[in-house]
């Protein structure tokens, strides 16, 4: 491959804290929002071929398929694609975080609006913070699409309609997440097309100081 | 006067250490990248001061913090973290560290507090 096209270890290394950082600054956000603690884990970052980057998430998350997937695309200097994942049922904890203590009592069909919405509002917290702050750290400007609530299962579908070249190298950073208290837990994935990689490449050199 | 960072990641000791060497080339800089390594060479090095990352594998920041107070209740630790949440930032302070600095670490404000630490410890 040409290595105008790869990233160095110390380049992954490098990426991997300037999303450390962004996703730090989202969950804090968020954190204030709800009025909650997230622990947060170390991040794994790697490249990937685009064409197996659903078998790569299907490994790492248990009954993919039936999962709550928040998609985000976003265009700039490169394109790309931002997932945040939830387990099957995870929602309903979600809205109860939203929620009044007035034991209103909805329609089914006015639930799962509701708890679309709250997956769509969490998506713009953290997605909205963790690339924006991405983008500024790299000093590059951003335009987001509206973020679509989806199943894994559906994913494949929207992933093949997407920016993302098939034959391209994906950049992955895959952070896991727990809020206290509650049995919630989430995955991010931020996809990034090859073209971002001559632009990461000279913004990872300043960010190092190099 | 010895100086230790703690941080998995290399760019970012890089960074640091690019910081203080401009603040002052005669430091001597330790690096570790776990808080396991950072409590061995706390132990044996006994830095001055300490910059320590909090999300780590092996051991995370919070319990190298606990354990360096544990060797020296008098140490100087300064939290730079991605992790700026205000429940992290109160347990950090409730466990002893002189400061929490949130990432990028900003050259103006680590010059300032070095400058402080070494007045007021009397530093050389």
């Amino acid at each position: 491959m040409n290595s105008d096209y790869c990233l160095s270890e110390l380049e992954l290394d490098a990426l991997g804290e300037v999303m450390n950082i962004s996703f730090g600054a989202a969950a804090a956000d968020l954190a204030e929002v709800m009025d909650i603690f997230i622990h947060l884990n170390i991040p794994h970052i790697k490249t990937i071929e685009a064409s197996g980057l659903l078998e790569y998430i299907s490994k790492e998350i248990p009954d993919f398929e039936s999962c709550s997937v928040i998609e985000q695309k976003y265009h700039g200097d490169f394109n790309g694609l931002a997932l945040l994942i939830f387990p099957y049922g995870t929602e309903k904890e979600l809205v109860s975080y939203f929620q009044q203590p007035d034991n209103i009592s909805y329609e089914s069909d006015e639930i799962i609006e509701l708890e679309r919405e709250v997956l769509m509002e969490i998506g713009n917290i953290l997605i909205g913070a963790c690339i924006g702050k991405l983008f500024e750290l790299i000093n590059s400007t951003i335009t987001y699409f509206p973020p679509e609530v989806l199943t894994g299962k559906n994913l494949e579908s929207s992933f093949i309609n997407s920016h993302l070249d098939e034959e391209n190298i994906s950049i992955t950073f895959r952070t896991h997440f727990k809020f206290e208290d509650r049995k919630i837990e989430g995955y991010m994935f931020l996809l990034n097309s090859k073209n971002s990689i001559p632009h990461l490449k000279k913004a990872l050199s300043t960010f190092m100081g190099l | 006067m010895r100086l230790m960072i703690v941080d998995d990641s290399r760019a970012s000791r890089m960074l640091i250490r690019s910081i203080i060497s401009e603040y002052n080339s005669t430091i001597t800089i330790i690096e570790a990248e776990n808080g396991a390594i950072a409590v061995e060479n706390y132990r044996k090095e006994k830095p001055e001061i300490v910059f320590l990352d909090l999300t780590m594998p092996v051991m995370d920041g919070f319990e190298a913090l606990k354990l360096i107070l544990e060797i020296n209740n008098n140490a100087v630790v300064i939290v730079l973290t991605a992790d700026i949440q205000g429940k992290s930032v109160e347990r950090c302070m409730n466990l002893g560290a002189y400061m929490v600095m949130k990432k990028l670490p900003q050259k103006d404000i680590i010059f300032k507090t070095l400058e402080e630490i070494i007045k007021s410890r009397d530093l050389k």
